[in-house]
C-alpha cells in the first residue's frame, strides 16, 4: 500500500501494510483488503493511497543439473536438496526454476524477491567466494529431461548475485538467501518469455564456491520450497464496456425498436491495461415492466475475443425471441487472461417488432395504359404483384376485386376474391381472374396482400382498370370486280369478292364473317339474307376476300352486304351495309378493249386477224370493230344463224346492205382457234380464215366506208381473245398461216408430239405456269404399249422409243437352227441362227425353233442442283444419283417346239453386262443378277430389276457413255451341231460403220453420264426444290433428240416462239431481206427428216473461236447488232429487244456468215424470258457446248 | 484471260456452271441511302437478308416466282446487283429522282445491253455497251470523258494490235467505265463481302 506522494517521484513513497483475505458471503467470493488503520491515519500519509497487489508465488519446477549431467543420466527434477555453483574439480552446478507467474503484461513491477532456503556452503560468511547469482533463463527446458548439454540459455541481463554463505556451523541454520529479481520480473512485463531463473556462480571458475538449497520436494525435513514474491503497482486487468448497440434498430417515439428476432447486439469492450483480448458478455432478459411475455433472463452468450477498443458483437440465436417482445440486455467486458471483468453496463431496452411482409408492383395483365388509365384487354387479366417477406419465406397472395365505386351501371361491392400460394419471397404473384368474372366495359378495382406464416401485411392501396376487350376491325370494305357508276356501286359478276381489310389488337389471325340480303328497297327481287359465309385465318393486317358462290345472285339485283372480324369470343361490330347492284356485262355491252382512235381505214385493204376462244358456237359476237355512228363497216365475228363471219356493210345507215363471207362453219368450242379476214380493197374481195385455212372468199358489189372511231376489241363477245394483228394491208396466205402458228402450211395438230416437250405451258391452260422436269419415262407396259403403235421411226433399229431420259427396246427374238436352203445347189438345210425384231414377229420365211419376246426399259435421271441426288422421278425407284441407271427386263410370250423341249422344263438364263465406252470410266452393276428359269416358268417370273452406275476414274471435262447389254443363253438343246450354246442377245447389235471397238459401234443401248453443273446461276435463298432450275449431273441417251420447245401462246416468251416460227415458215419475211435464195434455217425438229431445215443446231463451245480468231460469240452478236441498228433503230426507245435466230449460242447463229439468220425487235420481257426457259431447257438435257439440239414451235 | 476481260470474268468465276453467268444486271446509285434504293425498287423492306453474291448469282435470270437484288454500300454509292428490270430505264429514273444519280449496264441471254446513265429523274445517256457510238438521252456524250482507254465496239480494231473486241472486253470496259464514275470498281472483295438481299415479292422479271 502507497501514498500519492510517489508521483513522479517514486523514492519518496511511503508504504504501509495491507492484509487481505478471501471471504464468502451470500454465494459470493470477495477478496478483503485490511489496510493498515495507522497508516491511514497518519498525518504523513499523502492521498491517494492505493494499494498494491504483491503475490508470493510457489516454484513450479526445481532442478539441479550438473556439468556430470548427460542424456542418459539427466537432472533430477524430486531430489530435495538442489547446489548451485562450483567445485574444484571443475564441477559446476546450476539450480533451474519455474514459477506460475502471473500475466505481466501491462503491469508495473515495483518489487520481486527470490528466496531460498540454504543449509550448505563451502563455509560460513557473508561475503564467500564469487557469491551465487540469479540469472533470467531466455531457453525452454523440461524438468525432467534437462542435462549439462541441452541446459536453457540465460542473460545476465538484470542478473542478482547474493555472496552470503550458511553452513551449520553459522548462527542462524538454515538461513535463507535473497535475490532482488526486479529487473528480471519487469522484463517479463515489459513482454520478455518467461522461461523461469537459474541459480550459478558468476563465471562458474574453478573454485569452490557453492551453496546448497532445499527443494520444493522438501516437505518434511525444512519445508520451506524457493519462493518468488512479485509486487506490481496499479490494476493490470480493468475491462471497460461502452456504446451498447442492438442491429437492426430504428428510434420509434424515442424507443429502441429492434427489427429482427435475431438482432445483433454489440459494445466497446477495452482495458487499461492494454493488450490481451477481451470478450463481451451480453445478457438479455425480459423487461419486468412487460407483461404477457414472460420474465427473467432469457439468454446470455459471449462474443468472440476482439482487441481492446474493439467491438464485440453477439447475434441472438433464432428462437430466443419473438416477435412484440420487450426486453433489454446489457453487456460486460471481461478479460479472461486476467480474470477480470467490466461492470455490467445499464439495461438497455428495446421491443422486437418484426416488419410484415410486403406488397407492390402491381400489375394487370394483359393491360395497356391510355390517357392514364389502366385498361386490362382480356375478361380474364391475371392480377400481378410482388411480395416480400422479411423472413424470405415463400408466401400466399390474396387479391379481391370489386366494382368501381364511381362507376354506374354494372353492379357494386366485391366482384372476386382470389390468391396465389407459395409465391418465392421477393417474387410476383399472378393471380388469373377467372371467367365470367369480369364484363366488357366494367370500371373495377383491385388491391392485395401478401400473407406469411406469421403476419399479414395491409391490403394495398386500390389499383383500379378498366376492362375493354381488344377491338377487332373490319376496314376498306370493297366489293371485287366493282366501279362506281353515278355514285352506285355496281359489280358486273354474279360471283364477287367481297373484301376488308380486318386487324387484331395483338396480331391474331382472325375471321372473316359477310353476309348479303336484298336491298330492303328494292322491289320485285326478294327479301332477306342472301347468303353468309366466312373465311377463317385471315392475318391482321390482311385483306380478307369472300367470293360469293355461285347460284346466290341474280343480275339486275339490288343488294347490300356487311361484314365483320371474329377472334374467338370477340368480334368487331357489323360493318354498315354496303349498298351493290349486281349488272352483269352482257355480249355486247362492253368491249374488251378499245383504242384512243381509230386504226385502220376501214375502206382500204386491211387484214384483221386474232387469236379467240369461245365456250359458245352461237353467239352473236364481234371479234374486232371500229363502228361508225349507227353501222360497223365491217364484221369479223360470228352468228348464231351463219357460223363465222367476215361481212361488210353498205353506209354507216340504218337499214344498209350487209354482204361478205357467211361461211356457216361452226366455231370450236373451248379451245383457241385462229381467225383472220382479209380485205383486198383492189379487188373488193374479202376472205376468211380459220387456223390458217381459208373458209371462204367474196367479192363485194357495194362500196366499203371508213369508220373514224375508236376501234374496239371484244365487242359483244363472250370468252378469249389474244393477240390481235390488224394490218392496213393484204396479208398472203402464207404470212395468214404464220399468223395462225403453223408450219409449212401443216395443221399442227396433225403432227406427231415432238421427242421432247420443254412443257410449254400458257397462263390461261395452267394457273401455275413454271416448267416443271418431267423425265417422261417409261415402264414396262408403256414401253410395249408403244411397241404396238405403227410408228416412223427415223432409222432401223429395234428400238421402240428413246427419250433423253429413257429408252425402251420390245423385241421378237426367234432361234432356228436349220432351214431348207432352196437356193442353194443342193436345197440342204442350213444353219440360220437367231432373228430379232423390234416392233412384230416377222419370222414368216424361217420356222423358228423357239421365239419369245423382251422388253428392256432404261431410265436415267438428272442431278439435282448440288449432285447429292436427283430430280424425283415417279419410276419407283428412290435414293439415285445422278448417274445411276435402272434397268427393267422382262422375257415372255415364250413359243417352242416341243420336239426340243416337250413339257418346256430346260433352263434358260438371262444375263446382263455393263460396258464403260470411256477408258476413264467405270460401269458397274449395282444391283440385279442373272436369272434362271424353265422354259415354262418365264411368263410369270415379270420384271427383272437391275441397277448401274457410271463414274469417271479420269474426268477429261466430257461425258462418260455406259453400255448394257443383256442376253439369254438358250437350252442346250437348242445348240447348234457343234455343240454351241447358242446366245440370243436382246439389244441391237447391227454394227455400224467405223474402226472402232464393235462394242461402240453396236447400237446398244447407251447412256452418256456427266457430273457438271447447269442452269442459271445460284437460285435465291428459300427456293422450292421443285422450282430450283440447277442441276449437278445426270446421265441421257444420246442418241434421243433433245428438243427444244416454244409456245407461240407462252405468256412469257411467246413473241421469241413467233418469231421462230416466222424463220421456219416464211423464211423470206425474215430480216434481213433475202429471197433469192431463199434462207434456210436449220434446227427445225418438225422440218421433214433429212431436209436442210431439220439439221440440227450445235451449241457453241465456251470461247469457241471462229477461223479469223474472233469467238464465234462475238461474231454473232456483232452481227446481229449491225441488223439490229439498221433494221430496228428505236427499238429500245419501244421496249424492245433484237431477238436473232438461229441463236447466238450456236454454231449457226448470224455471225457464221451464210446468211441464214433472222432478226426482229421483239418485247425485251420475252426475249429475256425465253433465254431463262432455254438456258433450263440446256441444263436439263444436257445440251453443252458441241452438243446438237432442235427447236419445236407449237401453237 | 485478257486483262481486258477481267471483269467479266471475274463475275462468271461466281457461277460454277458449265455456262456461267448467262445474266447479269447491275445499278449504281448515288444520294438515297441503301434502303431508300430497295423501296424505291419495290422490294419489301422486311425481307432484308445477309448475302454473298455468289449465293444469288442467279439473281438476274428469275422469270418465276418472287424477284431479287442484292444491295450494298461501295464507296459513297450504292451497288444493286438485280434482274432486267432493275436495270431498265423506268427504274433508273425512279432511283435517281429528287437529284440522285445512278449508272447501269448488264447483259443477258440475248447478248450484251445497254449502259444508262440517269441523274435527277432523267436519262442522261445510253448507250448499247457494245456500240457507244449510238447514243442517245438529254445529254449523250456526258460520259465520254470516262471512255479513254476503252473499247466497246465489236467491229472496232479487227486488225489492231490488240485483236479483235471481244463480249467480255465490251462488258469489262463498261464496268470500268462505271468504275470512273462511281470512284470504286467492282472487285471481288465487293462480290465476296456480304451485302443485303431484297426481295420484291410476286413480282415478275420476265
Amino acid at each position: 500500500m502507497s501514498d500519492g506522494a510517489g508521483k513522479d517521484r517514486p523514492a519518496s513513497i511511503n508504504r504501509g501494510e495491507a492484509d487481505t483475505d478471501v471471504v464468502t458471503k451470500g454465494g459470493r467470493t470477495e477478496l478483503l483488503v485490511k489496510p493498515d488503520q495507522a497508516f491511514l491515519a497518519d498525518a504523513g500519509t499523502m492521498y491517494p493511497v492505493r494499494v498494491a497487489a504483491a503475490v508470493t508465488l510457489p516454484v513450479n519446477a526445481d532442478v539441479e543439473v550438473t556439468s556430470d549431467n548427460d542424456a542418459d543420466f539427466p537432472g533430477d527434477p524430486t531430489t530435495a536438496y538442489m547446489m548451485a555453483g562450483t567445485r574444484t574439480g571443475g564441477f559446476k552446478h546450476r539450480v533451474h526454476l519455474k514459477f506460475d507467474t502471473p500475466n505481466l503484461t501491462g503491469s508495473t513491477v515495483t518489487d520481486a524477491k527470490l528466496s531460498m532456503n540454504t543449509i550448505d556452503a563451502q563455509s560460513c560468511g557473508a561475503a564467500l567466494a564469487n557469491g551465487i547469482q540469479v540469472a533470467r533463463l531466455t531457453g525452454a527446458w523440461d524438468p525432467g529431461n534437462v542435462y549439462w548439454a541441452n541446459k536453457p540459455a540465460f542473460t545476465t541481463e538484470d542478473a542478482s548475485t547474493n555472496f552470503k554463505g550458511v553452513t551449520m556451523d553459522c548462527a542462524t541454520w538454515p538461513d535463507s538467501m535473497e535475490w532482488n529479481v526486479t529487473g528480471i520480473a519487469q522484463d517479463w512485463a515489459a513482454g520478455a518469455a518467461d522461461h523461469g531463473l537459474v541459480l550459478k556462480s558468476p563465471g562458474e571458475a574453478n573454485v569452490n564456491n557453492y551453496r546448497v538449497f532445499t527443494s520444493a520436494e522438501n516437505t518434511d525435513e525444512f519445508g520451506s520450497p524457493p519462493k518468488l514474491t512479485l509486487t506490481t503497482s496499479g490494476p493490470a486487468s480493468a475491462p471497460t464496456v461502452s456504446a451498447p448497440a442492438i442491429s437492426p434498430a430504428q428510434t420509434v417515439n424515442g424507443a429502441t425498436v429492434t427489427t429482427s428476432l435475431t438482432p445483433q447486439l454489440a459494445a466497446t469492450v477495452a482495458d487499461t491495461a492494454g493488450g490481451g483480448s477481451l470478450t463481451g458478455e451480453f445478457e438479455v432478459e425480459h423487461d419486468p415492466s412487460a407483461t404477457g411475455q414472460g420474465s427473467g433472463q432469457i439468454w446470455t452468450g459471449a462474443s468472440q475475443a476482439v482487441t481492446s477498443g474493439g467491438q464485440a458483437t453477439l447475434g441472438v440465436p433464432a428462437g430466443r425471441l419473438a416477435d412484440g417482445w420487450k426486453i433489454r440486455w446489457r453487456v460486460r467486458a471481461a478479460n479472461a487472461a486476467a480474470s477480470t471483468t467490466s461492470a455490467w453496463s445499464d439495461w438497455q431496452k428495446a421491443t422486437v417488432d418484426v416488419p410484415n411482409p410486403t406488397v407492390g408492383a402491381f400489375q394487370v395483365t394483359p393491360s395497356q395504359v391510355v390517357d392514364g388509365v389502366t385498361v386490362a384487354t382480356s375478361l380474364t387479366p391475371a392480377l400481378r404483384a410482388t411480395v416480400t417477406d422479411p423472413a424470405a419465406q415463400p408466401l400466399r397472395a390474396e387479391a379481391e376485386i370489386e366494382h368501381d365505386p364511381a362507376a354506374t351501371g354494372q353492379g357494386t361491392g366485391q366482384i372476386w376474391t382470389g390468391s396465389a400460394d407459395n409465391v418465392p419471397a421477393g417474387g410476383q404473384a399472378s393471380i388469373a381472374v377467372p371467367a365470367d368474372k369480369l364484363a366488357d366495359g366494367w370500371k373495377v378495382r383491385w388491391r392485395a396482400r401478401a400473407v406469411s406464416a406469421t403476419a399479414t401485411s395491409a391490403w394495398s392501396d386500390w389499383q383500379s382498370f378498366t376492362v375493354s376487350l381488344p377491338k377487332l376491325t373490319a376496314t376498306g370494305l370493297t366489293v371485287t370486280p366493282s366501279k362506281v357508276v353515278d355514285g352506285v356501286t355496281v359489280t358486273d359478276t354474279l360471283t364477287p369478292a367481297l373484301q376488308a381489310t380486318l386487324t387484331h389488337p395483338t396480331g391474331q389471325a382472325l375471321r372473316a364473317e359477310a353476309e348479303i340480303e336484298h336491298d330492303p328497297a328494292a322491289t320485285g327481287q326478294g327479301t332477306g339474307q342472301i347468303w353468309a359465309g366466312g373465311v377463317d385465318g385471315v392475318a391482321s393486317g390482311a385483306q380478307a376476300s369472300l367470293t360469293v358462290p355461285g347460284g346466290k345472285l341474280a343480275d339486275g339485283w339490288k343488294v347490300r352486304w356487311r361484314l365483320r372480324a371474329v377472334a374467338g369470343d370477340a368480334s368487331s361490330a357489323w360493318s354498315d351495309w354496303q349498298q351493290v347492284t349486281v349488272d352483269v356485262v352482257q355480249p355486247g355491252e362492253e368491249p374488251l378493249a378499245q383504242t384512243a382512235g381509230p386504226v385502220i381505214r376501214t375502206d382500204q385493204s386491211f387484214t384483221a386477224a386474232a387469236w379467240v376462244r369461245w365456250s359458245d358456237k352461237d353467239g352473236d359476237y364481234t371479234i374486232i370493230e371500229q363502228k361508225g355512228a349507227q353501222q360497223a363497216p365491217f364484221k369479223l365475228g360470228n352468228s348464231a344463224e351463219h357460223g363465222l363471219e367476215f361481212t361488210f356493210t353498205s353506209a354507216d345507215v340504218a337499214g344498209a346492205t350487209v354482204e361478205g363471207v357467211l361461211s356457216g362453219v361452226e366455231a370450236p368450242v373451248g379451245q383457241w382457234f385462229h381467225i383472220a379476214g382479209v380485205y383486198d380493197a383492189t379487188t373488193k374481195t374479202v376472205t376468211l380464215y380459220l387456223n390458217g385455212a381459208v373458209v371462204n372468199s367474196a367479192v363485194l358489189s357495194s362500196s366499203t366506208w371508213n369508220a373514224d372511231a375508236p376501234m374496239t376489241l371484244g365487242s359483244r363477245m363472250r370468252g378469249d381473245l389474244d393477240d390481235t394483228q390488224i394490218h392496213q394491208a393484204v396479208l398472203s396466205p402464207v404470212q395468214i398461216r404464220t399468223l395462225a402458228g403453223l408450219a409449212n402450211g401443216e395443221a399442227q395438230a396433225a403432227r406427231s408430239a415432238p421427242a421432247v416437250a420443254n412443257s410449254p405451258m400458257t397462263a390461261l391452260d395452267n394457273p401455275d405456269p413454271f416448267p416443271y422436269f418431267d423425265y417422261d419415262h417409261y415402264t414396262v407396259d408403256s414401253c410395249r404399249k408403244e411397241s404396238e403403235k405403227e410408228s416412223d421411226k427415223d432409222d432401223d433399229s429395234i428400238w421402240t422409243a428413246v427419250r433423253p431420259y429413257g429408252g425402251c427396246i420390245v423385241a421378237w427374238h426367234g432361234v432356228s437352227q436349220w432351214e431348207p436352203d432352196w437356193d442353194g445347189p443342193s436345197g440342204k438345210k442350213k444353219r440360220v441362227g437367231t432373228y430379232s425384231d423390234g416392233k412384230s414377229i416377222q419370222i414368216s420365211e424361217v420356222q423358228s425353233d423357239i421365239t419369245f419376246r423382251s422388253t428392256m426399259v432404261v431410265n436415267t435421271y438428272l442431278g439435282n442442283a448440288n449432285g447429292t441426288g436427283v430430280v424425283p422421278s415417279k419410276d419407283g425407284v428412290t435414293g439415285q444419283q445422278p448417274r445411276y441407271i435402272s434397268m427393267w427386263m422382262a422375257i415372255d410370250k415364250i413359243d417352242y417346239d416341243g420336239i426340243f423341249t416337250p413339257n418346256g422344263l430346260h433352263r434358260m438364263t438371262l444375263e446382263v453386262t455393263s460396258t464403260a465406252g470411256e477408258p476413264s470410266s467405270t460401269c458397274l452393276t449395282e444391283f440385279g443378277q442373272n436369272k434362271t428359269a424353265l422354259l415354262k416358268e418365264w411368263d410369270d417370273v415379270g420384271s427383272l430389276f437391275y441397277s448401274f452406275e457410271s463414274y469417271p476414274t479420269q474426268d477429261f471435262g466430257r461425258g462418260q457413255a455406259c453400255s448394257i447389254r443383256p442376253w439369254v443363253t438358250l437350252p442346250t438343246v437348242f445348240q447348234d451341231g457343234s455343240g454351241t450354246a447358242t446366245h440370243v442377245p436382246l439389244w441391237d447389235r447391227k454394227v455400224t460403220a467405223g474402226t472402232g471397238s464393235i462394242l461402240k459401234r453396236d447400237n446398244a443401248l447407251t447412256v452418256r453420264c456427266d457430273s457438271k453443273k447447269f442452269g442459271p446461276g445460284a437460285p435465291l435463298p428459300n427456293t422450292p426444290p421443285e422450282k430450283v432450275v440447277n442441276y449437278k449431273g445426270a446421265c441421257i441417251f444420246p442418241k434421243a433428240a433433245r428438243v427444244y420447245t416454244m409456245s407461240m401462246s407462252h405468256v412469257r416468251m411467246g413473241e421469241v416462239a413467233k418469231h421462230v416460227n416466222t424463220a421456219f415458215t416464211t423464211p423470206d419475211l425474215t430480216i434481213p431481206t433475202r429471197t433469192n435464195p431463199s434462207k434456210v434455217f436449220p434446227g427445225n425438229w418438225n422440218a421433214q427428216p433429212g431436209s436442210p431445215q431439220r439439221v440440227r443446231l450445235e451449241r457453241l463451245y465456251k470461247g469457241a473461236k471462229a477461223p479469223d480468231g474472233r469467238t464465234w460469240y462475238s461474231k454473232n452478236v456483232a452481227e446481229k447488232e449491225r441488223i439490229c441498228e439498221q433494221a430496228f433503230p428505236n427499238a429500245a426507245a419501244q421496249g424492245k429487244e433484237c431477238d436473232e435466230f438461229p441463236f447466238a449460242v450456236t454454231y449457226e447463229g448470224a455471225g457464221k456468215g451464210d446468211g441464214n439468220y433472222s432478226i426482229l425487235a421483239l418485247d425485251s420481257s420475252h426475249n429475256s424470258s425465253e433465254g431463262w426457259h432455254r438456258v433450263v431447257f440446256f441444263a436439263r438435257y444436257r445440251v453443252g457446248g458441241g452438243n446438237p439440239f432442235w427447236v419445236s414451235v407449237q401453237p | 484471260m485478257a486483262d481486258r476481260e477481267h471483269l467479266y470474268e471475274l463475275l462468271c468465276s461466281y457461277d460454277e456452271a458449265e455456262d456461267p453467268l448467262p445474266a447479269f444486271y447491275a445499278v449504281w446509285c448515288q444520294g438515297p441511302e441503301e434502303k431508300e434504293v430497295a423501296r424505291r425498287l419495290g422490294a419489301d423492306l422486311g425481307s432484308a437478308t445477309a448475302a454473298r453474291f455468289a449465293d444469288c448469282a442467279g439473281i438476274a435470270m428469275n422469270v418465276y416466282g418472287d424477284r431479287a437484288f442484292l444491295a450494298g454500300r461501295a464507296g459513297t454509292w450504292i451497288a444493286v446487283i438485280g434482274d432486267r428490270v432493275c436495270a431498265s430505264d423506268a427504274a433508273l429514273r425512279v432511283i435517281s429522282s429528287g437529284g440522285a444519280k445512278a449508272i447501269s449496264m448488264g447483259w443477258g441471254t440475248s447478248g450484251p445491253g445497254v449502259l444508262t446513265y440517269a441523274s435527277d429523274g432523267e436519262i442522261i445517256t445510253q448507250f448499247k455497251i457494245t456500240n457507244p457510238r449510238v447514243c442517245s438521252g438529254a445529254d449523250p456524250g456526258a460520259l465520254d470523258s470516262y471512255m479513254t482507254g476503252l473499247r466497246f465496239a465489236l467491229n472496232d480494231d479487227q486488225e489492231g494490235a490488240l485483236g479483235p473486241v471481244e463480249v467480255a472486253e465490251s462488258i469489262t470496259s463498261s464496268l470500268v467505265l462505271i468504275g470512273r464514275v462511281t470512284g470504286v470498281e467492282i472487285s471481288r472483295r465487293w462480290l465476296n463481302a456480304s451485302h443485303t438481299l431484297y426481295v420484291i415479292p410476286e413480282g415478275d422479271a420476265g
